[in-house]
Formats: C-alpha cells, structure tokens, sequence
C-alpha cells in the first residue's frame, strides 16, 4: 500500500524525478491542447484493467501545482482507491451522489495536497447494476466547472465496464492510457473504437513504460 | 504487416542476448561433441589392379588389354560388394567378427578413372580393424573371383597396413561448428521474428500514434520507489504567551 501512495503521488514527494517532468510536460500538452478547445473535465481511462490510479493522481497534483483549482473523482465503484491514497473518508462519494441525491459539494473533501479535492467512489450496494444517470452527471460537471479549473475522472477500463464510455461522452476529453509491453493492441483498437462511438473527444494516448 | 529490413535490425538488436545465447551456447555444444563425444572413424584402404590380358592370337605374346581391364574394373567394383562375397568374407574371417550387413556398411570400392585400379575402403572407429578388414575383403575377393567368374585377372598392388599412421575421415569438427553455427544463427533471427510477430502489446509511441492516429501527449517512465522521510509537513513553531523566543543561527 505505501508502495502505491508513493507512486501515486511521486509529483508531490519526487518532484525533480523524471516521472513528476514527464508529467509536467503532459500537463503541457494539455493546455496546448485547451488553446483551441475547451478543456476542463477529463476523463481519464486505461486499456489495462484498474491501472489509472497512479497516473490520474499525479497528473492531478501537476495541475495543482499550478495553482489552479482540481478535483478528482473516484469513479471506479467496484475498486475505489483513491479515498485510500489521500487518506480521506470513503463514506459520502460519488455513488450516493449518482443515486442517492447526495448534494456534490458535500461529498467533496480537500486534501492535504493544496488546490487538489478529491470526491471519493462512496459505497455501492452489490447489487445496483443501474447503469449511470447522465442528468446527474452531466449537472454535476457543470457546476463543478465553476469551481475547480481542472476535474479529473478517473474511470474504470473501457473492457471491464460501459462506465468509461457513459463519462467519456460527457467530458471535454478523454484520456486512454496504454501500458508499454502489456496493453495489447487488439484491446487497445477495441476501446477506441467505443470510445468513436459514443462521440468521445479522444484526445490522446500517454504510455506508461513499466 | 509487413516488416522493413531496419525493423528486422531493430528486433534483432533488442533481443540480440537471445540470438548469441543461442548461437554460442549451440555451437559450443556442437564443438564439444565433436571434439569428445564423437568417435572418430578411420580409413584403411587397399589398392587392387585388373589385368585382363587377350587372348592368345597367332601366337602373339600375351599382353594387357587395358581398355578391358578399365571395364573390367568397373565391373568388379560392383562384385565386391556382392552379399555372397561378403558372406565368404565373414565365413573365413570369423575373428573380425562382422556381419554381412556391418561389412557391407564398412566398404567402399572405388576405381580411379581411366586405369584398371581399384580401391577397397573400410571405415571403422578401430584403425586396426579397419586395415584387417579391407586386406581380408581383398584377399578373398582375389581367390573367390575364378570361382565366381572364371578368370584369375586381379592381383594386390597393396595392402592396407597397421603400422600406417590412421587418418581419422569424420567427425570434421571445425565443419560441424560452422554449420552449426549458421543454422543456429538463422534458426535463433527465425524465433525471435516469431516472437515479435506473436507479441501484440503496446511497444513505442510512434507506432500508436501511426496505427490509430491518435496523437500520444506523454511518455511517463517508471517511477522509482523512495522511502518517504517525512510524511506530513513539519508543523509550524508555535508559541505560547509569555514564552520566549529563542532565535538560532541555521544548522
């Protein structure tokens, strides 16, 4: 577990390695990219099953060392995470905002990290297999954008679940994750075509060497 | 999809450790068996000359009639090796212990064009055997052949002898390394192309961003673990009233 906390958030604790600038030089391209076309909410999804983590938290705290507002939303429901990595409370999330009429604001909670909030998974019952309420999604997006500069969806693979590919319609972007030596290509060209499908705005793909 | 020649000199660089291991550890275990594992086998070889000679015409002397001879000799290459002539072979010659089919194997009968010469060749692991051998097929092929035929034509040049110095003739181990050593590299450049054609992951960028035409926004190298040292930030000096400051030089 303290493995994963430090991997997860070597921007704050290694910022000169070579991973906190690859980075920093990801956020870059980002806000190349946000010249020409709105970028604030980023869904962030990767071919390999639950392999987001890491990379969604550190590019979050990039963003945060910025200086601009981000919130990161756990919405990996089957394994969350991400409440564990920043030390904070899974009790009120993302689920019972989805399904429980949970107001957003109050399930969001500010971590130690400066600038970066984090709305955790929250817990689901075994068997809610109801697939996710865009309205309140896409409610939760917009008010969110008036906020937070960045918010940041980390998203379950697009193979093990149609969550990545609901989220990701309503994102200004997505972002694929590809595992160097262990994405295998087949998969990769299968999520991206879901991905085409829903009209997703795939913006590009970050390799992970490993 | 099709395979440039860099790609191929790429592929092989990477894994290049696959392709010597292979190669190196191949032809040393060919070297090793040839050099000890094998038994070499020795030659021992005897010379045998047809001389047919005409008959006799108006009292003419009797002389050689080479071009005869020639034919002659081809013939009875074919005779030496003849199943009941070796059977006669190992009938009278019990301590070579040799069947039919082993002698058969042994022998060689060659003529040297042109000339009514013949050579009988035995190969064996055991020189002196060899040289028994062949001097024993000689030696019988040479007395059954009136039997056999009707004409006495064929004499001894020579014999093989023991006390000649024996060539080994197989194994050749410096051949049989570099055979080995080609097939092994062509085999080892065979395999590793089978693995990367079989090996569908995710490799470089370049090759994501050309087959799916999505631009790739970062490459993000392992991140190497670190004992963290301070978990939370140090809290700050506070002071309670009435205490006083004390001000240090920094360490």
């Amino acid at each position: 577990m303290r493995a994963l906390v430090n991997k997860a958030l070597a921007a704050h604790y290694q910022p000169a390695s070579p991973a906190s600038e690859a980075f920093r030089s990801l956020r870059t391209n980002l806000h190349y990219y946000a010249q020409d076309k709105p970028l604030q909410s980023l869904a962030v999804t990767s071919v390999l099953p639950d392999e987001s983590k890491s990379t969604i938290c550190n590019l979050a705290i990039s963003f945060a060392q910025e200086g601009g507002k981000v919130l990161l939303v756990d919405a990996v429901p089957r394994k969350p995470m991400l409440h564990s990595l920043f030390s904070i409370s899974n009790e009120a999330g993302l689920a019972a905002i989805l399904y429980n009429g949970l107001e957003w604001r109050n399930a969001v909670i500010d971590s130690d990290i400066p600038n970066l909030s984090v709305i955790p998974a929250g817990t689901v019952s075994k068997d809610a297999v109801a697939s996710l309420p865009v309205n309140h999604i896409q409610h939760l997006l917009q008010e969110a954008k008036q906020q937070f500069q960045w918010i940041l969806i980390d998203c379950p693979s697009a193979v093990s679940s149609a969550d990545a590919q609901i989220l990701s319609a309503h994102t200004d972007g997505v972002l694929l994750l590809l595992h160097q030596g262990k994405t295998k290509k087949a998969h990769t060209s299968q999520i991206i075509k879901q991905l085409n499908l829903v009209r997703a705005n795939l913006i590009g793909t970050v390799i992970i060497s490993e | 999809m099709d395979l440039e020649l860099r790609e191929y000199i790429l592929m092989a660089k990477k894994k290049f450790w696959i392709i010597a291991s292979i190669v190196l550890i191949g032809s040393l275990l060919t070297g090793l068996a040839s050099y000890l594992v094998v038994k070499p086998k020795y030659e021992a070889s005897s010379t045998l000359f047809v001389n047919n000679k005409t008959l006799e015409v108006e009292g003419n002397a009797q002389s050689m009639d080479v071009n005869t001879s020639i034919m002659l000799a081809n013939t009875y290459k074919e005779i030496v090796l003849n199943p009941s002539l070796l059977n006669k072979v190992v009938a009278q010659y019990p301590e070579l212990s040799f069947t039919r089919e082993q002698l058969a194997q042994m022998i060689k009968v060659n003529t040297i064009s042109q000339t009514p010469v013949m050579t009988i060749t035995a190969v064996h692991t055991d020189y002196e055997k060899a040289v028994h051998t062949v001097n024993a097929v000689s030696a019988v092929f040479k007395s059954e052949l009136p039997q056999m035929l009707q004409v006495d034509n064929v004499s001894i040049l020579n014999e093989a002898r023991v006390e000649d110095s024996p060539i080994a003739v197989t194994p050749h181990p410096v051949i049989q390394i570099a055979i080995s050593f080609v097939v092994l590299v062509m085999f080892s450049i065979g395999l590793v192309s089978l693995l990367e054609h079989l090996d569908d992951s995710i490799k470089d960028e370049k090759a994501v961003e050309r087959e799916y035409g999505i631009p790739n926004l970062g490459l993000i190298p392992k991140i190497k673990p670190v004992k963290r040292k301070v978990r939370k930030e140090s809290k700050p000096y506070q002071k309670a009233v009435g205490e006083p400051i004390h001000e240090s030089l920094g360490q």
